[in-house]
C-alpha cells in the first residue's frame, strides 16, 4: 500500500514536472514568436529576404496564320544580356570573359559598361542565341543577369511581307495586318505573388492577387503562302524580263471573295524618269505602302469587259449586230473624235469588238448609251467605291465627275481610259464574270461560300455567262492568244493604257502599263489573277497580253494545280494520247 | 488525474508535429507545383521555338533554295 502511494506519488511529480517543462517551453517559444514579430534585431533585419515578390509572365503576341495554318509571323521567348555596372569589379575582366564564352567583341562590352558606370542597367546585347544563353545561365556573375523579351519570327522571310507588317520594339503592330490586328493579337501580361522562404524558395501563390497571363489569339488570314510565293515570283521574273517599274498582282477566289495573294514590287531603274516610287520602302519593306490598295491606274482595255457586259444587258447592242467598225483608218465620232485600233479589220459583230479589243466599236456604243448609264455601268461593278478590305490606305479610284462627264469622256471610259482604279477594285468587278454577275465582298480571313456577303448585283446571271464566254474567246481567238494555257480553259482580257504624265501634260507616247486579267476554269472558276507591269521596256514588249498575260496565266496553272483543280479534258486526253 | 494530464500533453504534442509535416508537405508540394510550371513553360517555349524552325525550313523559299543547291550540286 506504501510503496503503491509512493509510485503514485513519483509519477504525479514527473508528470507535473513534465507538464511544467512543456508549457515553459511552449510559453517561451511563443515569447520569441511575439518578440521577432514586434521587435526583431537588427541583425536579422539586414539579412533577411522580402517573404514576398512579384513575377509578370510575359503574355505570347497572337500568331498570324496563313489560311491553311502556316505560320505567317510568331513570337518567342529571348533573351537580352544586360549588366549592372555598379557591381562589376574588373570591366575589363569582365569583358574579356564575356567576349570569349559568347563571342562577342570585349571591346564594345567594356565600352558599355564603362560609359554608363553609375547606371545600374546596360544592355550588353540584345538578343542572344540559345546557345548563349545557355553559356550565361553557367557564369556565376553577380552583375550580369538574362532578361526575357519577345522576339517576332517571320518564318517566310519576305513572302507577303508588306502585307503582314511588322511590330515595333515594344512589340505592337506598325504596319500591315499586325498593325490591324494589334488588338487582337497583343496578349495581357499576368501577375503572380510568390511567397518565398529563406532560400527563396516559392513556398505559397495567393490565388486572390493571381492575375493569370492572357496570350494574344492567332489571326487566320485568307493568304496561301505557296500561292503569294508563286505569285510574287513570277511577277518579279516578269518585271526582271521587261526592265519595268514595277508590278503588282492580286490573286482571289471569287466563290468567296477571298484574297489569296496580293504582292507590289518596284523596280528602281537607273536612267528613267517618273517612276513608281515609295520613300518608306527605303527604311522598310514592310512599311511600304501597298500600291494594290493604295494607288489607282488606267486599266486600258480591261476595263472594255464591264461596258460590253452593262451594254449588252440594256440591249443597246446584239452580241452577232454587225457594227461599222473601220476597215483602215481611225473611226470618227459623231462629235469628231478620232479613234485608233490597233488593228482595223472592218464592219465587226459586237463579239468581236471584245475578242478583238477594238477601240472603235468601244466608241460606237459608248454613244449609243447615255452618259447616266454608262456612269451607272460604272458604278454597279464597285468602281469609285473602296472595296472596304481593310487595308490602311485604300483609295476609292477617280471617276469624272457627272458635271465634267463629256462625249470625250463617255468614249474614253469605254476604253478603260479618263478613268483609274485600284488592282483591287478590278479584282471584285471582275469576280463578276466569275460568279452569276453578282460582285462579292473582298476579305482577308477566311471565308466559304455560304457566307460570302454580295455587295451588288452587276448584271443577270445570264450575261455574266455570255461575258465569260466570249473572253474566253479572247484567249483563243484575240488579243490573249500569248496568255493560253494548256491545262486549263481560261478567260481574260488584256489592258495596255498609255502611261500618264504626273505633270499633267498628257501621256508619253511610248511609255505603257500592262495589264491582264483572267479567270479560271471556264466552267466553274476557282481563281482570278490581275497582273499589272508598270512602264515596261518597249524595246523589249509593251502589249498586256504579251507582258503580263503569261505571268497571269503562269500564275493560275501554278495556283489550281496546287489547289487540286482538274485541269481540262482535252489537256488529260492530250496528255494519255503522248 | 495526472495519466490523463500526461496523455493530454503527448497527444497534443503528436498533434502539433503532425500539422507541422502537413504544413511541410503543403510548402514541399508548392514548391514542387512551381518548378514543374516552370518546366510545363520551358517546354511549351521549346514547342513554339521548334514549331517556328519548322516552319521556316518548310517555307516555298527555304524549299527552293535547297532544290538550287541540289541542282548545283548536281551539276557539279
Amino acid at each position: 500500500m506504501t510503496t503503491s502511494a509512493s509510485t503514485t506519488h513519483r509519477i504525479t511529480t514527473t508528470a507535473i514536472f513534465i507538464a511544467i517543462l512543456v508549457a515553459g517551453m511552449l510559453c517561451g517559444a511563443l515569447y520569441k514568436v511575439v518578440l521577432l514579430k514586434i521587435a526583431p534585431p537588427a541583425a536579422l533585419v539586414n539579412s533577411s529576404v522580402p517573404l514576398n515578390s512579384t513575377s509578370h509572365t510575359i503574355a505570347k503576341r497572337g500568331n498570324i496564320i496563313d489560311c491553311r495554318g502556316r505560320i505567317l509571323a510568331a513570337s518567342r521567348i529571348g533573351y537580352s544580356l544586360f549588366a549592372d555596372p555598379s557591381l562589376v569589379e574588373d570591366e575589363e575582366k569582365l569583358a574579356l570573359e564575356l567576349g570569349e564564352k559568347l563571342h562577342l567583341s570585349p571591346a564594345l562590352i567594356e565600352e558599355k559598361i564603362r560609359s554608363r558606370s553609375q547606371s545600374r542597367y546596360v544592355i550588353l546585347e540584345p538578343l542572344l542565341t540559345q546557345q548563349q544563353v545557355d553559356t550565361v545561365r553557367t557564369l556565376q556573375h553577380r552583375c550580369i543577369g538574362l532578361e526575357e523579351r519577345l522576339v517576332r519570327e517571320y518564318p517566310h522571310g519576305d513572302v507577303g511581307g508588306a502585307l503582314i507588317g511588322f511590330v515595333g520594339t515594344e512589340h505592337s503592330g506598325l504596319a500591315g495586318f499586325e498593325n490591324r490586328y494589334d488588338d487582337r493579337l497583343t496578349g495581357k501580361t499576368g501577375t503572380l505573388i510568390h511567397q518565398r522562404d529563406s532560400k527563396r524558395r516559392t513556398i505559397w501563390v495567393s490565388p486572390e492577387q493571381y492575375l493569370p497571363t492572357n496570350d494574344g489569339k492567332d489571326v487566320q488570314l485568307s493568304i496561301d503562302v505557296v500561292i503569294q510565293d508563286i505569285a510574287s515570283t513570277r511577277l518579279m521574273e516578269a518585271i526582271e524580263q521587261y526592265n519595268a517599274g514595277g508590278g503588282r498582282i492580286v490573286v482571289a477566289n471569287p466563290k468567296t471573295g477571298e484574297i489569296l495573294a496580293m504582292a507590289d514590287i518596284l523596280n528602281p531603274r537607273e536612267g528613267w524618269s517618273q517612276q513608281p516610287s515609295d520613300p518608306n520602302r527605303a527604311l522598310n519593306p514592310r512599311l511600304g505602302r501597298n500600291r494594290c490598295v493604295t494607288d489607282p491606274y488606267e486599266p486600258g482595255s480591261t476595263f472594255k469587259p464591264f461596258v460590253w457586259s452593262v451594254a449588252t444587258e440594256l440591249g443597246v447592242a446584239e452580241v452577232d449586230e454587225v457594227l461599222q467598225t473601220p476597215s483602215s483608218q481611225p473611226y470618227r465620232t459623231t462629235f469628231g473624235r478620232s479613234i485608233r485600233d490597233a488593228h482595223y479589220y472592218g464592219p465587226s459583230t459586237w463579239r468581236k469588238v471584245l475578242v478583238k479589243s477594238m477601240n472603235s466599236g468601244m466608241a460606237i456604243i459608248a454613244e449609243r448609251l447615255s452618259h447616266e448609264q454608262l456612269q451607272q455601268a460604272v458604278r454597279q461593278f464597285g468602281f469609285g467605291e473602296r472595296t472596304l478590305v481593310g487595308l490602311g490606305g485604300e483609295t476609292s479610284g477617280i471617276i469624272t465627275s457627272p458635271e465634267n462627264w463629256s462625249d470625250y469622256t463617255q468614249t474614253s471610259v469605254s476604253m478603260g481610259h479618263e478613268i483609274a482604279v485600284t488592282p483591287l477594285q478590278m479584282i471584285q468587278g471582275f469576280c463578276a464574270f466569275a460568279r452569276d454577275g453578282t460582285v462579292p465582298q473582298l476579305q482577308f480571313t477566311p471565308a466559304n461560300e455560304a457566307d460570302v456577303y454580295i455587295v451588288r448585283k452587276a448584271v443577270t446571271p445570264k450575261v455574266a455567262a455570255l461575258t465569260r464566254q466570249i473572253l474566253g474567246e479572247v484567249m483563243t481567238d484575240g488579243t490573249g492568244k500569248r496568255a493560253q494555257s494548256k491545262m486549263y480553259s481560261l478567260f481574260g482580257k488584256s489592258g495596255t493604257a498609255q502611261l500618264p504624265r504626273t505633270d499633267g501634260k498628257g501621256y508619253f507616247e511610248d511609255r505603257y502599263i500592262s495589264s491582264f486579267i483572267a479567270g479560271a476554269p471556264i466552267d466553274s472558276p476557282s481563281v482570278v489573277v490581275l497582273c499589272v507591269i508598270d512602264d515596261p521596256d518597249k524595246s523589249i514588249a509593251h502589249y498586256g497580253g504579251v507582258v503580263a498575260g503569261p505571268v497571269a496565266r503562269d500564275v493560275i496553272e501554278s495556283s489550281l494545280q496546287y489547289l487540286g483543280v482538274s485541269p481540262s479534258t482535252e489537256y488529260l486526253a492530250q496528255v494519255r494520247n503522248d | 488525474m495526472a495519466r490523463k494530464l500526461l496523455f493530454s500533453i503527448l497527444l497534443l504534442s503528436f498533434a502539433v508535429l503532425e500539422l507541422l509535416a502537413v504544413r511541410q508537405g503543403q510548402i514541399n508540394t508548392v514548391h514542387e507545383m512551381t518548378k514543374m510550371h516552370h518546366s510545363i513553360d520551358r517546354q511549351n517555349e521549346t514547342l513554339n521555338a521548334l514549331s517556328i524552325q519548322i516552319e521556316t525550313v518548310c517555307s516555298p523559299m527555304h524549299i527552293q533554295q535547297e532544290i538550287a543547291s541540289a541542282e548545283l550540286i548536281d551539276d557539279n
